[in-house]
């Protein structure tokens, strides 16, 4: 349970990001997919530094990649969830469907 | 898949990169660059720009987070090491700023008096547009310069140049009788003056009006100083002054008080007008002689070469064709220090100044680095620890270097209070008045700041770039020994230390001799015991022979005599040929008008010939008549007329003296030995002597050199006895002379304060290395002494390094000084023979070498005399 108390739910989306993506989660695809599942702009720095928290925490773990031409001939950093960021990712998912169980009149307007 | 790479706008990547978190550098300014490039695909390149751009201010408030914010941790760490070493170190601290803040001092004070020569007439608000117009005549070998122009130049040049915008003559009247009732002096700076002179040069008038104050011709402004003089408390304004015993004027302004930096300091103005009533038409129209100094204003941004052509094109089309008058343009603002005709600065003594302020700042920059050099292994594992936990060799020189700054500005703080204290000194030595406001003059801490940077830099600089050098494997390792870094980078600099130190004492002993030899060398004529009487431009054709009969009559007085010039400084001269010489061979000769008894009063020896005696009456003809061959002039000359002239047997030649075709001829009569008629910077030039006994512009009186005040009460008495209208007005001719070399003494003991401030500061450094080195090899001194070595023993062993030091300084010291100090008495034509003055330069060496030992030897005998036990105890 106290795992839930620390993660905000933008760092909760990152999680799940990275996790969907699999071997090229970078910072760039993160924030691509997040603009493309949250239908609004993610600004670099609202990436960045939850990512950074996420990692001194140690939800994730990095890997540096081949620097390629369309970077400027610089290295690009993967990110992977380590097995406590995935379980930090079930209990999130067990509070919520907890939480949501019961509900059935809320449901998205036609 | 390969894709085209598009850079992103240079000035915001460029941001983003040298201030993002350094060890996310790479990564995020990669993505950056690849949002751009899909945001570029998609929506083109302005879209993408923009894009950037705006990440620059969404990342600003991180970029002050990480990078500012640790750079300030960063400093605080490193001010409170800086302190903590100063702390602890207090006598290493205390070496070093009292070093670097007398030195400081040293050169503050030294720009100080630079600065105030070079602020000569600066307070002219057009000091740049204004110029002299200087005459250079050269005939034969001499070139005559002259700050005094024709009378009608500056109207007729304002008149038919558009360059020059108005114009200012100044007629000096020296020796002026200035009367308001029964108040009567004689006043040396009255000056008769275009009226636009007071908007042109900028002379504040506190009482009246500026503009209109000398536009009547009988009106006269005078300084704040002088309203006091003559009416006390009234009010000026409207009072009528006397002047010249028949110009009544009327005060109409009062002038502001002249700074002490000008050159031109005029008391009173009165319109040049009046000169009309003194000499007549003739004088405003007189373009042959040189009158007056005239200055001109040219026009806004006007080239003074330009306008010096066309002057000069102006001129030559009012004078005859064969004028060989050249005239040259003198900036006012610079007229001090670079006039080619009359510079009454000295720009090189102050070039020589200069430079010692540079050199002694220097000796206390090498005390700096030596110490912190010395010292650096106390430090070394510091730097190692920086150097592990990540710290980069910039950063290190940073440390090093703003800690020397942090030195340098505690040790400012002390050289201001220094420079406050010893400002009165300074001017003491000068003849200035330099007030310590004047630090904070602009162009003065522009040079403050360029001495802080320099010093901070220069002296952290050795340090730094040593320290952070050292791989921290070896420091960590121990490998990095104690003091031994750079010890021949230290020897070298403890040597040029010293060198300069020996320099500056050598030219200051130099100096001495000089000048002793100028005030001592004998000139050919008595200085001592006479007293000179200036003689008023009014009254100096009367008869002296009454004031004679009843001087003479007392037994006090050893003689009386009356000439043109004195014999310390004859500066007239014509263009003569003599018989014997070849067709058109023709040479300068000064001379001076004499009375009978010159010679005889002045002591100069005649060596051929005889006197001027009454009892040839051929002698005593008025000189303005003009002199055939049939009726001659008797003149005497000096041996150096004879050698030039060539002559075998002086006494009856003649010599001619030539006017363009007339023709003046000259008997000889007599021949005097040489003397020194100028500055003994000049060799002894052909002199001519001849009678007159009504050109008594000086009148010499020869006493007894006891009980001179009451001699001096008696020749006034009989002065005024005779001349009741003529004010008694002496001085002595010995002091006057002494007078001449005033520049070289103000130098000589500049010199003799500051050498003494580079040895102390030199010997400052040697005693933090000395107690340094006993510190560092107290073991082996411990060891050496129970194994029996004798307290001389360790003394001498820890001396002998440093003796050794400033012995080899000697030896680069010596040459330098030989070859600077040639150079300087080369300006001399008497001086002393340096060759024969080896012994100064030995005994300057002797003097450091003494008092480096002295300091070293304090530390020697300290850790001689320690007990090897507690050295010893913990090994």
């Amino acid at each position: 349970m106290t795992i839930t108390n620390y993660l905000t739910r933008k760092e909760e989306l990152i999680l799940l990001s990275i996790y969907k993506l699999g071997d090229s989660a970078s910072l760039v695809k993160v924030r691509e997919i997040l603009n493309v599942f949250t239908g609004r702009e993610w600004t670099v720095g609202n990436v960045y530094v939850p990512l950074g928290r996420l990692t001194k925490l140690g939800y994730l773990e990095t890997q540096v990649g081949e620097p390629t031409a369309r970077r400027g001939g610089k290295a690009v950093r993967y990110y992977a969830l380590t097995r406590q960021g995935k379980r930090a990712l079930v209990e999130l998912k067990k509070v919520h469907d907890t939480m949501w169980n019961g509900i059935s009149d809320l449901v998205p307007e036609k | 898949m390969e894709e085209n790479f598009h850079h992103p706008p240079r000035l915001p990547h460029w941001i983003l990169h040298r201030f993002l978190p350094k060890s996310e550098n790479t990564f995020l300014s990669g993505d950056f660059d690849e949002i751009f490039n899909s945001i570029l695909e998609r929506q083109g390149r302005s879209a993408a720009c923009r894009w950037y751009w705006a990440q620059l201010f969404y990342w600003i408030p991180l970029i002050f987070f990480k990078s500012i914010r640790w750079r300030f941790t960063m400093f605080k760490n490193l001010l409170k090491i800086t302190i903590r070493n100063l702390v602890r170190q207090k006598g290493y601290t205390f070496i070093n700023i009292a070093g670097l803040s007398v030195g400081i001092a040293c050169a503050l004070l030294l720009i100080l008096v630079v600065h105030y020569e070079f602020k000569y007439e600066s307070h002219h608000e057009n000091a740049s547009r204004i110029y002299r117009i200087n005459v250079a005549h050269t005939q034969l070998d001499r070139t005559y310069r002259s700050t005094y122009s024709p009378v009608p130049l500056a109207p007729t040049m304002c008149e038919e140049l558009p360059e020059v915008t108005q114009f200012a003559r100044i007629a000096e009247f020296r020796q002026t009788p200035v009367a308001y009732g029964e108040r009567q002096f004689y006043e040396d700076e009255v000056r008769f003056v275009d009226p636009g002179i007071l908007e042109m040069f900028t002379f504040p008038l506190v009482a009246g009006n500026r503009a209109t104050a000398l536009d009547d011709t009988n009106s006269i402004v005078i300084t704040e100083d002088m309203a006091i003089k003559y009416f006390g408390k009234e009010d000026p304004l409207g009072k009528t002054l006397l002047i010249l015993h028949s110009m009544p004027l009327e005060v109409t302004g009062v002038m502001r008080n002249h700074p002490r930096y000008t050159n031109i300091h005029p008391d009173f103005l009165v319109p040049i007008e009046k000169i009309r009533d003194l000499v007549g038409d003739e004088f405003f129209q007189n373009w042959l002689s040189q009158q007056l100094a005239s200055f001109v204003m040219l026009a806004d941004g006007q080239s003074a070469s330009e306008a010096e052509r066309k002057i000069q094109e102006t001129f030559a089309r009012h004078v005859s064709k064969d004028d060989g008058r050249v005239l040259t343009l003198d900036q006012l603002s610079r007229m001090h220090l670079f006039s080619d005709t009359q510079p009454a600065g000295n720009i090189n003594s102050l070039y020589i100044l200069l430079a010692v302020g540079l050199l002694i700042l220097l000796v206390a920059c090498i005390n700096f680095m030596n110490l912190s050099t010395a010292r650096s292994a106390h430090r070394a594992k510091e730097v190692g620890l920086r150097k592990v936990v990540g710290a980069a060799r910039n950063q290190l020189i940073g440390q090093f270097i703003g800690e020397s700054m942090v030195y340098t500005t505690i040790s400012m703080a002390f050289a201001f209070v220094l420079v406050h204290i010893f400002i009165p000194v300074v001017n003491r030595l000068t003849g200035q008045l330099v007030e310590s406001g004047d630090i904070f003059r602009q162009d003065i801490l522009t040079g403050l700041a360029g001495i802080y940077l320099l010093v901070g830099i220069v002296s952290g600089s050795y340090p730094a770039l040593f320290l952070s050098s050292v791989p921290p494997t070896k420091i960590l390792q121990r490998k990095f020994e104690t003091g031994n870094q750079g010890v021949l980078f230290r020897k070298i600099l403890v040597v040029a230390q010293f060198a300069i130190s020996i320099i500056l004492i050598i030219t200051t002993l130099v100096f001495g001799r000089q000048l002793n030899f100028l005030l001592n060398k004998p000139l050919g004529f008595i200085k001592d015991g006479i007293v000179v009487i200036r003689n008023d431009r009014s009254t100096f054709r009367q008869d002296l022979q009454p004031l004679k009969t009843q001087l003479l009559s007392d037994p006090r007085i050893l003689g009386v005599t009356g000439s043109d010039s004195l014999p310390s400084s004859i500066g007239m001269y014509n263009t003569v040929t003599w018989e014997g010489a070849t067709e058109n061979q023709e040479i300068a000769i000064n001379f001076n008008r004499v009375d009978y008894d010159f010679c005889d009063t002045y002591g100069i020896e005649m060596v051929a010939g005889r006197k001027f005696s009454p009892e040839f009456p051929a002698d005593a003809v008025s000189d303005s008549d003009q002199r055939g061959p049939e009726n001659p002039k008797s003149i005497i000359i000096n041996q150096e007329a004879v050698r030039q002239f060539g002559w075998e047997d002086p006494i009856g030649k003649n010599v001619i003296e030539v006017y363009g075709e007339e023709r003046n001829y000259n008997t000889v009569i007599g021949v005097i030995q040489d003397f020194h008629f100028n500055s003994l910077r000049q060799s002894i030039r052909p002199l001519k002597l001849f009678l007159s006994t009504n050109n008594n512009r000086y009148v010499s009186v020869k006493i007894r050199l006891e009980g001179v005040s009451e001699t001096l009460k008696f020749i006034e008495e009989s002065w005024k006895g005779v001349f009741a209208d003529v004010p008694f007005d002496y001085f002595f001719l010995d002091s006057v002379l002494e007078q001449r070399y005033r520049s070289e003494a103000s130098l000589k003991r500049l010199f003799a304060y500051f050498s003494a401030l580079a040895v102390f500061i030199g010997c400052l450094g040697l005693l933090g290395l000395a107690s340094y080195s006993a510190e560092r090899r107290s073991k082996e001194i411990g060891i050496r002494k129970v194994l029996g070595a004798s307290s001389a023993q360790i003394v001498t062993l820890l001396s002998r390094e440093f003796t050794r030091w400033v012995v080899a300084a000697n030896l680069f010291a010596w040459p330098a000084a030989y070859l600077v100090m040639r150079l300087w008495l080369d300006g001399y034509a008497y001086r002393i023979n340096l060759n024969s003055q080896l012994g100064l330069f030995v005994l300057a060496g002797a003097l450091a070498l003494a008092i480096a030992l002295l300091t070293v030897a304090f530390q020697a005998i300290k850790a001689a005399l320690s007990d090897p036990v507690k050295t010893l105890k913990y090994e």
